[in-house]
């Protein structure tokens, strides 16, 4: 009798016991916030997968992330724009000597193109786990997903060389990852632009009010030329630059200069809508708001030199400003400076480059320079100049720098080209003092990163 | 306090209803009396009375005249025939009561100045009015106020017999002999021997001894006494609060908390402050180390899961000028009692999973059982920079930006150096003495009125505050508070409510960028160009004073304590606790603010922010004797749960700057961010605590905690400590000596919590916003790297102390030894970024030492009767190691953390001085290979302080006081914040930035055995990374502090009197008021910059520096 009452008197102790503990594990069991989804029910719906999609094209479009770097910062080291502010990680840049510890460096170069790897990881990843979206969805989504994952890639490439290759949502065995071959990353790169152009549409999956502002098929085949130009794979560069030259059901085709950088252009292959609050990251930083203020970023005076007599490039995209005396040559593709609404949005690919990707492959390849003075002088003619007068291969490839030069400055490409075609030291070694040649045109691997994770060599020529 | 005393009870207790009626009676009489006798005090209630059988009434009658008490008694009552014979001399009022109320079936009550005279109760008496048996004796003890003193040791002399004395002062003893002679003996009482002459019911009345040792100090739930404590506490009370110039509370206890590295980032109102005790939070980036804030029992930490974790209210909206906003500012010190610091496992144990860091009890100020008492505070001063860096000026400067070009062989162009080409060569501005040179105007005026009887009390104080600032313009914070604090009980005490609330309103208008950056411009920097606009060369100093921030932060904090004595011994309580906080900012930057070079539209940041906190504690509480000694329990729960809701707006085009302050005039309205932090916490908690006689004391506390901030499986822990102390003084050993008067050892062990870390970082979530939208579609991005794992955090800790005084405690040591054992410590781990995020939150796997010894020494160096000299010293030696790592090498912190070294280990290059061929840097090649690399040539720097604390003194003739306390802290760090350390990594002369005098001692030419390199407009890993990552800034940067000086003076009670005030005190004080600093290029050498250091006040980053503060003002009551 004791002992059961003994016993009874545990059992319901601890019965309450229980009980005051499920409701205490109860209470501290929270739902989630408002303004939050499971990564699941991000992708049951083609509207909430598509918001996550997006990402990838919105925050690295604000003047905070990647984009403006690349195409502005990035650019410094080369010959074409000149700092005039007095930020020390740009004049590092513009010395064409980064050091490893610049804070620039570390995130909009190195970071932040692997967030948004990250989040074309996750998407991929995502999407194809979802038994709920449409295939078309799908198709079209993670199509969009690659070529992020391939356009980000392809700076890192060509800012770092060797770069770790973090293709899955594995994010603790990403980060201890070593350095993977350019050519790995090449490999990698065209194979997710291929998958791309195989899933996208042609049609462009942006409406009218917002034109070309997703990637569709000719946007991913325009960036393949571009990766198959770089990786000298000529014969592919041509196929790739053909079918978006050739688009039968998209039109691309070169207007007058002073059209090509307006939104509805039917030069654009690709194009980033702006944020609203912000104008395009172009206008931003090689225009200013008051005519007579000096931008952060103008040509170099040596380099509008470069534009032949007549060349109506030299008056349609540069412009002048003379501050104390000085004149300060304005790049002038875009014309707005601020953030009210405009006609202009960030263009990311446009035609007149695959022209002259077409024209590099056939110089290259030596079997069609017919066909490659054409596509050169499709570029040239549009700009008032003659046809060219280049005629063999080599004298081709010669004349098809030179254009680049003055075709695509201000968009990233130069540092580019003259770190491909082999002639950066002779080149900038002229313009800059302090170039250091021993870096072959790459960047710091950031200190911060070999610090967490030795595994990262240095590049050569920071040491 | 109400006490009851009864003599030997009579054989039947009186009938109910007459005793009901005398007691109403009475109340009315009482509450009558207790409002218009305000004022009795003054009498001696030292009792001179030798007389042979008088009656009792006639002893009344002796008694308040000699007494000033008033004697209320029920004339039925009184047996007007029975006599007392009395003989005593300088008897206290009690002694006497207890000796003629013997035997007469009375018992009395002092309230206020009155004694009530009526029958002893029944109940109380019962177990009295049985026949005791043959030797047991039954005896109660009291002190001079007639109070129960618990705790006495009863030793029957000669024999080992013994007792020790219950809450009520109550004990009991057997089979002892008529004639014994008792020995009653206790730590805070004067010993005492009585023959007991057959006597077996004994009221005894001792001596109280006054030490410090016995000021009340408040613990987790409950109080204690220095002398008891089995835990690690630290106080400061209202009187070193009064002395200082602070706005926030927590401030008042820097310098004077062994234990606690105490700063605030900036010397702006209402700024972050940041509190590390024991070490807690050093060396691990981001782990939060918020200790727990306690006000009047309701959790203030109103830590919301904000990143890095600090408790800023502002963790979600728009920091101006001063960063961060301490809702601690929001309690004016004024109104503090006391804030009581607890450091070790045993004191914090009881707060499980909040412990971890530490815990500060703040308790406000209560009404006393007096007469109403009003008093006033008010005070005006001001208030400036007290150190600015030596800046070149523009002469020096010129020379080292052409020295910079000519190094690099650059031709200065209109381009590329207008400060050389186009700006006057001439010009010259101290930007320091332009930006925050000024004066600053502080007003402080606080008036409270308390009172109460023994039943009810209440305080009510109100507080008006503002303050300017030192910068250019008109800038100012404003704050207006209110508390009150009622308490009620019951007539038998039973019951018990004790109410506080508070409600303040703080306004703060400020520039939005802290103006004290602008110190490096070139001295010749036109504010205008030739053509009359702004100079954005660099940041216009002129557009910061167009950039305004306002912020209104409201805050109500009320807590509900009630309590009900089920039985004797057993208690109930509730402690229900509600804080909210609201704050609504704004913060523009107009068009015209803005570098017309780039992109202008004038912007609006708009947020509010809610904090609401409430906490439910149902708690049970027993107390008894068991044998010798006393056992008290507690148990209960607490429900907790913080919500943070804010919404931060961005709206830009307005069509004119006038109309920047309304988000409703812009064009475009962005929502930044909308916040939703949810946290919710529970747990159930026990609390043992045994006292065997004054001698040995033993506590144990046990917790479980569940937090909404870990996944499923991982939401609970497990923690507890036990305390115990053995006052060895006590022991019979030490009776016969004078010297040592006090002697404790006392030691502790457990595990604490922590879990302050971001809410919902367990699982993978996608946030959508607005804020980032593409093509008008608001995006999803994933926000966070989810771990399933995340777990408690846990650190057991140790502590062992000495407690020693002297001297009839005139000299007081305690001395402290602590190891904390911090592991699963969580943090946002640092990533390779390679992985798209640059960490996640985690447990690291590492274990960290925090251990330390804490010495306080307070001594009472002279004491005549008028002359009054006491002084108090601190003193932590610290130390930080990283214990174990498994598998370091292999982590992202392999090149960060040294087993062995302290967890804050600064690897760096060895500066090896400068080449004198040609200016550059040299670094120690530690592995001789020829090339620098980060791996292996760089080694631990000395890191950490080697010891801090403080020395306060205190001097007093008659109503003259003086106080100074001094500050100081010997510390490794940066020694120079100008070079070397972000963002100054660059060469001299770089680019447009003025540099320290330092920078005169520059290589300028070959041969030159110069301290710094050269200067040079080309970038060089050498002098940028390397130098950055080197030594040569590092080193001693220990300072001393001159924090507070207090000049009282307070006017003879007599001149006082004549006015019918009780006190009048003029004082003249002084706050910041000098610093010795090794680090003379920073402002202050403990400021922190929000979100740059994981630690607390470095110095490293400059701030605006904590201001050098001159008040005078009066304090009277009346």
């Amino acid at each position: 009798m004791k002992v059961k009452n003994i016993l009874d008197r545990y059992l319901v102790m601890g019965m309450l016991l229980t009980a005051g503990l499920s409701s205490c594990e109860k209470y501290v069991t929270i739902d989630v916030a408002p303004g939050q989804l499971s990564a699941e029910d991000t992708y049951a719906t083609p509207a909430s997968a598509t918001a996550a999609v997006l990402t990838l094209y919105s925050f690295y479009n604000t003047t905070q992330y990647s984009l403006p770097y690349f195409t502005v910062t990035g650019a410094l080291p080369a010959d074409e724009l000149q700092y005039n502010g007095s930020t020390a990680d740009n004049l590092e840049f513009a010395q064409g000597s980064v050091t490893p510890g610049n804070v620039t460096l570390a995130n909009n170069f190195w970071y932040y193109p692997y967030v948004v790897i990250r989040e074309a990881n996750l998407a991929i990843d995502g999407i194809s786990k979802s038994t709920t979206l449409p295939d078309s969805v799908k198709h079209q989504l993670t199509g969009e997903a690659k070529f992020f994952r391939a356009y980000y890639f392809y700076f890192l490439v060509n800012y770092f060389g060797d770069v770790p290759l973090a293709v899955n949502t594995l994010e603790l065995d990403n980060a201890r990852l070593a350095r993977s071959s350019a050519d790995k990353v090449w490999a990698q790169i065209i194979s997710d632009l291929k998958d791309a152009e195989s899933m996208l549409p042609s049609a462009y999956a942006s409406s009218s009010a917002y034109p070309r502002s997703r990637v569709n098929k000719y946007a991913a085949a325009a960036l393949l030329a571009r990766a198959y130009l770089y990786t000298k794979d000529y014969t592919n560069a041509e196929t790739e630059a053909t079918r978006v030259i050739g688009a039968a059901d998209v039109t691309y085709s070169l207007p007058a200069l002073n059209s090509t950088f307006i939104n509805t252009s039917p030069e654009v292959i690709l194009q980033f809508s702006t944020q609203f609050g912000y104008s395009t990251l172009f206008g931003s930083s090689y225009r200013s708001s008051s005519a007579t203020a000096v931008p952060l970023y103008t040509l170099y005076p040596g380099f509008v030199n470069s534009f032949e007599t007549g060349d109506q490039r030299a008056t349609n995209w540069v412009d002048a400003v003379v501050s104390n005396g000085a004149t300060f040559y304005k790049i002038n593709k875009y014309k707005l400076a601020t953030a009210t609404a405009g006609n202009e949005y960030n263009v990311i690919l446009r035609l007149a480059e695959q022209y002259l990707i077409r024209a590099e492959a056939r110089a290259a390849l030596n079997t069609n320079l017919a066909g490659a003075q054409d596509d050169l002088n499709a570029v040239r003619n549009r700009a008032g100049l003659a046809g060219t007068t280049a005629a063999t291969s080599a004298e081709l490839l010669a004349a098809i720098a030179a254009e680049r030069k003055v075709e695509l400055f201000g968009e990233t490409h130069r540092w580019f080209d003259l770190r491909r075609t082999g002639t950066l030291n002779d080149v900038i070694g002229g313009v800059k003092a302090s170039y250091r040649s021993a870096t072959k045109g790459l960047l710091p691997i950031p200190t911060t990163q070999i610090l967490v994770n030795p595994i990262l060599t240095q590049n050569e020529g920071y040491n | 306090m109400e006490l009851l005393v009864h003599g030997k009870a009579p054989a039947h207790g009186r009938s109910l209803p007459a005793k009901l009626l005398f007691i109403m009676r009475l109340t009315a009489i009482f509450i009558l009396a207790a409002s218009l006798h305000v004022s009795a005090s003054g009498y001696s209630q030292e009792v001179t009375i030798s007389s042979r059988n008088i009656t009792l009434e006639k002893v009344f009658r002796l008694l308040e005249q000699q007494t000033g008490y008033s004697f209320l008694w029920n004339e039925q009552l009184l047996d007007k025939t029975s006599t007392v014979s009395i003989d005593v001399k300088k008897a206290s009022l009690t002694q006497v009561m207890d000796l003629c109320l013997q035997g007469t079936g009375l018992a009395y009550r002092i309230r206020d100045k009155m004694v009530l005279i009526e029958a002893a109760p029944s109940i109380r008496a019962e177990p009295s009015t049985m026949a005791l048996p043959p030797g047991e004796i039954h005896g109660r003890v009291v002190n001079e106020k007639g109070e129960p003193v618990e705790s006495v040791n009863v030793l029957v002399k000669g024999t080992g017999k013994g007792a020790t004395t219950n809450a009520n002062g109550e004990f009991k003893l057997s089979k002892v002999d008529g004639n014994a002679t008792l020995v009653f003996s206790g730590a805070n009482i004067e010993t005492y021997e009585t023959v007991l002459s057959g006597k077996v019911q004994v009221t005894v009345t001792v001596k109280t001894k006054v030490s410090a040792l016995d000021e009340v100090q408040i613990i987790a739930y409950g109080s204690t006494t220095r002398r008891r404590s089995t835990g690690a506490v630290s106080s400061v009370t209202s009187d070193d609060i009064s002395k200082q110039q602070i706005t926030n509370p927590i401030t008042a206890l820097q310098g004077r908390i062994a234990g606690a590295v105490i700063t605030q980032d900036n010397g702006l109102m209402g700024s972050a402050v940041r509190v590390s005790i024991r070490g807690a939070g050093s060396g691990v980036s981001m782990a939060g180390y918020v200790p727990l804030y306690i006000v009047d029992g309701v959790p203030f930490t109103l830590f919301n899961g904000g990143f890095p974790a600090t408790d800023n209210l502002n963790a979600y909206g728009i920091s101006g000028a001063n960063g961060g906003i301490s809702p601690l500012s929001m309690i004016n010190p004024d109104d503090i009692e006391r804030i009581d610091v607890l450091k070790d496992a045993d004191a914090t144990a009881i707060y499980g999973s909040r412990g971890a860091n530490g815990v500060i009890l703040i308790t406000t100020k209560k009404g006393a059982t007096n007469r109403t008492i009003f008093s006033l505070n008010a005070n005006h001063g001001i208030a400036k920079v007290n150190h600015f860096i030596p800046m070149m000026n523009t002469p020096e400067y010129l020379a080292m930006r052409t020295d910079a070009f000519n190094y690099a062989g650059v031709t200065p162009t209109t381009a590329n150096a207008l400060d050389l080409k186009v700006w006057n060569q001439t010009a010259y501005t101290d930007w320091q003495k332009w930006a925050i040179g000024g004066t600053a105007h502080t007003t402080n005026a606080t008036a409270s009125v308390s009172g109460g009887n023994a039943q009810t009390k209440f305080l009510y104080s109100s507080t008006y505050r503002t303050e300017g600032t030192v910068y250019p313009g008109s800038y100012n914070n404003n704050m207006f508070s209110n508390r009150i604090n009622a308490g009620h009980s019951s007539r038998d005490g039973k019951f018990n409510i004790n109410l506080s609330a508070s409600y303040s309103t703080m306004k703060n208008n400020l520039p939005s960028v802290d103006l004290s950056s602008i110190y490096n411009l070139p001295p010749n920097f036109p504010l205008y160009n030739s053509d009359g606009s702004l100079n954005f060369t660099l940041a216009s100093p002129l557009s910061y004073l167009m950039k305004k921030y306002d912020g209104s932060t409201s805050n109500l904090i009320g807590n509900l304590v009630l309590s009900y004595e089920l039985m004797p011994g057993l208690k109930v309580k509730t402690n229900l606790g509600y804080s909210t906080t609201r704050l609504s900012q704004t913060s523009t930057n107009p068009a015209s603010a803005q570098n017309s070079a780039s992109s202008t539209v004038s912007q609006l940041l708009y947020a509010k922010n809610d904090n609401d906190n409430y906490t439910i504690e149902p708690q049970v509480e027993y107390n008894r004797t068991i044998g010798r000694g006393r056992l008290s329990a507690l148990a209960g729960t607490t429900f907790q749960q913080n919500k943070a809701t804010g919404i931060s707006m961005e709206g830009t085009g307005f069509s004119n700057d006038n109309l920047i302050t309304s988000i409703a005039a812009a064009n475009k309205i962005v929502i930044d961010y909308n916040n939703y932090s949810l946290y919710k916490y529970s747990a159930v908690f026990g609390k043992l605590n045994y006292t065997w006689g004054n001698k040995y004391f033993i506590d144990a506390t046990g917790r479980r905690d569940g937090s909404s901030r870990f996944g499923s499986g991982h939401r609970f822990g497990n923690f507890g400590a036990i305390g115990a102390a053995w006052i060895f003084t006590e022991e019979d050993l030490f009776r016969s000596q004078h010297i040592l008067s006090f002697g404790k050892l006392r030691g502790s062990y457990g595990i604490t919590g922590n879990d302050q870390i971001l809410n919902y970082q367990y699982s993978s979530l996608y946030t959508a916003t607005s804020a980032y939208n593409y093509n008008g579609v608001s995006i999803l991005y994933p926000s966070n790297m989810a771990n399933p794992g995340l777990h408690w955090e846990k650190t057991t800790q140790l502590d062992l102390a000495l407690e020693l005084g002297f001297l009839k405690d005139r000299v007081l040591l305690k001395t402290d030894f602590y190891r904390n054992l911090s592991t699963d410590v969580l943090t946002f781990i640092t990533t390779p970024t390679q992985s798209g995020t640059n960490s996640y939150m985690g447990n690291l796997p590492a274990v960290i030492e925090n251990k330390g010894l804490e010495l306080e020494l307070n001594t009472i160096n002279v004491t005549t009767g008028k002359f009054r000299w006491t002084t108090s010293l601190n003193l932590t030696i610290p130390r930080n190691k990283l214990v174990a790592y498994p598998n370091l090498a292999n982590s992202f912190y392999s090149s960060s953390y040294v087993i062995g070294q302290p967890a804050n280990v600064q690897m760096f290059y060895q500066y090896a001085g400068i080449d004198p061929k040609n200016g550059l840097p040299l670094f120690k090649d530690q592995n001789g290979d020829g090339q620098m690399t980060y791996a292996a040539d760089r080694v631990p720097a000395n890191v950490g302080h080697p010891f801090y604390g403080g020395i306060g003194n205190s001097l007093s003739y008659e109503g003259l006081r003086l106080d100074f306390l001094f500050q100081f802290s010997h510390r490794m760090g940066y020694r120079n914040s100008t070079i070397g350390t972000y963002p100054n990594t660059n060469p001299f002369g770089f680019t447009y930035a003025n540099q320290s005098k330092e920078a005169l001692n520059r290589w300028r030419a070959a041969g030159d055995q110069a301290l710094y390199p050269a200067a040079t407009v080309a970038s060089s890993t050498s002098m940028q990374d390397f130098i950055y990552y080197s030594s040569s800034a590092w080193g001693d940067a220990s300072f001393i502090k001159l924090k507070t000086v207090s000049l009282n003076y307070s006017l003879p009670a007599r001149w006082v009197k004549k006015i019918n005030f009780t006190a009048v005190t003029f004082y003249a004080q002084g706050q910041n008021i000098f610093t010795w600093a090794k680090q003379k290029y920073t402002y202050d050498p403990e400021t922190s910059v929000s979100g740059a250091d994981p630690g607390v006040g470095t110095g490293r980053y400059m701030n605006f520096p904590p201001l050098r503060t001159m008040v005078i003002g009066v304090n009277c009551s009346f």
